[in-house]
């Protein structure tokens, strides 16, 4: 579904480029988690699948409909929440469409799936930053996408938040859909990934079963510290040691 | 579940109706309004308007009206349709409700384009084409620097209109520095004043065909508004052709602002205003905001040059009085919109 074959991106020729020699697989009903250290790129690469940069060599085969949930938007005019979600639609209009009844059926009715119909009639603006997150989710989804991109999703949620975020992200997994995230906590890619893909800089990069590739010394080489992962009440936990 | 359909626009139907009341009343009230005052039976009379034929006119009566006193309102009313709509669109397109017609540099270059048509004697069609090249040169100008600039985006073309409307200003100077202070200067003076006079059924009419395609393309397009207001990258996301799409409205919002212009000068504040002032009262969903925007428009042109025509025994230039009106209104909007 999506397939990306030594991929390198460099933003100026001449430059060094911020990644090189990239590839990996996401099949439909797969999750994959992107993580690595800040500034690596990780957002960089999910633009290059998503078409929005064209400044990489490589190959990037992917479905046309993609969904994709920013970190953050600032709409330049106030609007409702539903209108955030009916624009979904958008790519079912063309240039001189108009959403009508059936658009605003589905973006209900996915808002009342993801339980957060008491949304839509407030202002996008007003809301929180999880509520936005919820939002930008059911704007995806509105698009009937078959794949979804996450960037950093649980970056603005609390520990509950980014419990019931992981579970979406199983569901809409569940449904058949591709679904890559990028996080900065190798704990969400143990616990809903079915593959990793670690960046470390920018030659260096670990690819595989989330099981295998977060672990103690993989981590401890991306992130120049030591970190441990430990199994705790049937879960496996990553912890940074400090200082 | 509750109904949720809470829409981002708060226009309906009465909104429409009280816009075009105003409009309509606007008209008559401009055109019974002169030097030579008509009751509002004799304007309903001569404009053919049933139940008001039995009213006796004489022929002075109807060539005010029909002659002097409509053509002019008519255009007036393009006039103010179109640079709010132009406004509308830019403010859209930039995201940013600060914009105005202006912003591009087209208003700079149809003005040029206008003065070197009145530096040279050139005829109404010559000075509407005139103006329409350069405007058109300007925003070519401002494309190209940020097409050939390392960043590219909105901020470039901003900042590439201010320098292209800089350069035009100055051009304009230098016709003014050539021309004759005794004959065109003082005419080139009070056109890029803005102003209605002498407007006739010849200066309005090639303003339709400008207003309707444009006017055309706008509206059917008009939820991409919504979506630009997103930003570009999640516009793109969301399968718009944002680079096409936007050069669309660009190409429409500059024929609208430099017919303007040729027509009847550089009028300001009217493409920043009068959209601000539809979103302020009406909401910001472009699927509304650009017909608010119009017929709004239209009113406050006809009610702005009827005051430009009465309020003193010669005419003020209608641009001194949207500016006048203009620059305290908006302060006072922003000042609420922060409160």
């Amino acid at each position: 579904m999506i397939s990306v074959e030594d991929l390198s991106l460099a933003f100026d020729t001449g430059k060094a480029p911020l990644f090189t020699g990239l590839g990996f697989t996401v099949g439909g009903g797969e999750v994959l988690a992107v993580l690595g250290p800040n500034g690596v790129g990780k957002t960089t690469l999910l633009k290059c699948i998503l078409g929005l940069t064209t400044h990489y060599t490589g190959t990037v085969n992917a479905v046309d409909r993609i969904g994709y949930v920013p970190q953050k938007i600032f709409p330049a005019f106030e609007m409702p929440s539903v209108e955030m979600i009916v624009m979904g639609r958008m790519p079912y209009l063309g240039l001189f469409g108009l959403p009508g009844a059936d658009d605003y059926a589905i973006a209900e009715q996915i808002a009342a799936d993801l339980g957060i119909a008491d949304l839509l009639g407030r202002s996008f603006n007003d809301l929180s930053g999880g509520q936005k997150q919820m939002i930008l989710i059911a704007r995806a989804l509105c698009m009937e996408p078959a794949a979804v991109i996450f960037d950093e999703p649980m970056s603005a949620l609390d520990y509950k938040n980014q419990d019931r975020v992981l579970s979406l992200l199983k569901t809409i997994a569940g449904q058949g859909m591709a679904v890559i995230f990028s996080t900065h906590d190798p704990t969400h890619a143990i616990h809903v990934a079915d593959k990793t893909l670690l960046l470390k800089d920018r030659d260096v990069h670990y690819f595989g079963a989330a099981n295998d590739i977060i672990v103690d010394d993989i981590l401890g080489d991306v992130y120049g510290m030591p970190i441990c992962v430990h199994d705790l009440r049937d879960n496996r936990v990553v912890n940074p040691i400090y200082g | 579940m509750p109904p949720v359909r809470v829409p981002m626009q708060r226009t309906k139907p009465l909104h429409y109706g009280v816009l075009v009341c105003l409009l309509v009343l606007s008209m008559l009230w401009a055109i019974s309004m002169g030097r030579f005052g008509l009751p509002f039976d004799k304007v309903l009379a001569a404009l053919n308007v049933p139940f008001f034929g039995g009213i006796e006119l004489n022929q002075m009566e109807k060539s005010v009206v029909l002659t002097i006193r409509l053509p002019r309102v008519l255009t007036a009313a393009l006039v103010g349709a179109m640079l709010s709509v132009s406004g509308a669109v830019l403010q859209g397109v930039f995201r940013n409700p600060l914009v105005g017609p202006q912003i591009l540099g087209v208003s700079g270059g149809a003005a040029f384009g206008g003065v070197l048509a009145i530096l040279f004697n050139a005829s109404v069609v010559a000075m509407m084409a005139s103006s329409a090249v350069f405007g058109a040169a300007a925003l070519a100008a401002t494309l190209a620097i940020e097409y050939f600039s390392r960043t590219k985006g909105t901020l470039t073309l901003v900042l590439g209109g201010i320098v292209v409307g800089a350069l035009f200003g100055a051009l304009v100077s230098v016709v003014k520095f050539a021309a004759d202070p005794d004959d065109k200067l003082p005419a080139i003076v009070f056109w890029l004043m803005g102003s209605f006079v002498g407007s006739t059924y010849r200066y309005m009419v090639p303003l339709i065909p400008v207003f309707l395609i444009c006017g055309f393309f706008l509206y059917r397009s008009r939820y991409i508004l919504n979506v630009l207001a997103l930003g570009d990258e999640d516009a793109r996301i969301l399968k718009v052709n944002v680079r096409t799409v936007r050069l669309l409205y660009l190409v429409s919002s500059t024929a609208l602002t430099a017919s303007t212009v040729a027509i009847a000068g550089i009028i300001g504040w009217v493409g920043l205003m009068i959209p601000h002032i539809c979103r302020f009262a009406f909401g910001s969903d472009y699927r509304h905001l650009l017909n608010t925007s119009a017929l709004f428009g239209a009113s406050y042109m006809v009610i702005v040059d009827t005051l430009a025509r009465n309020t003193a025994y010669g005419e003020i230039p209608v641009g001194v009085i949207t500016a006048l009106l203009g620059a305290p209104i908006f302060g006072y909007l922003l000042c609420r919109k922060q409160n």
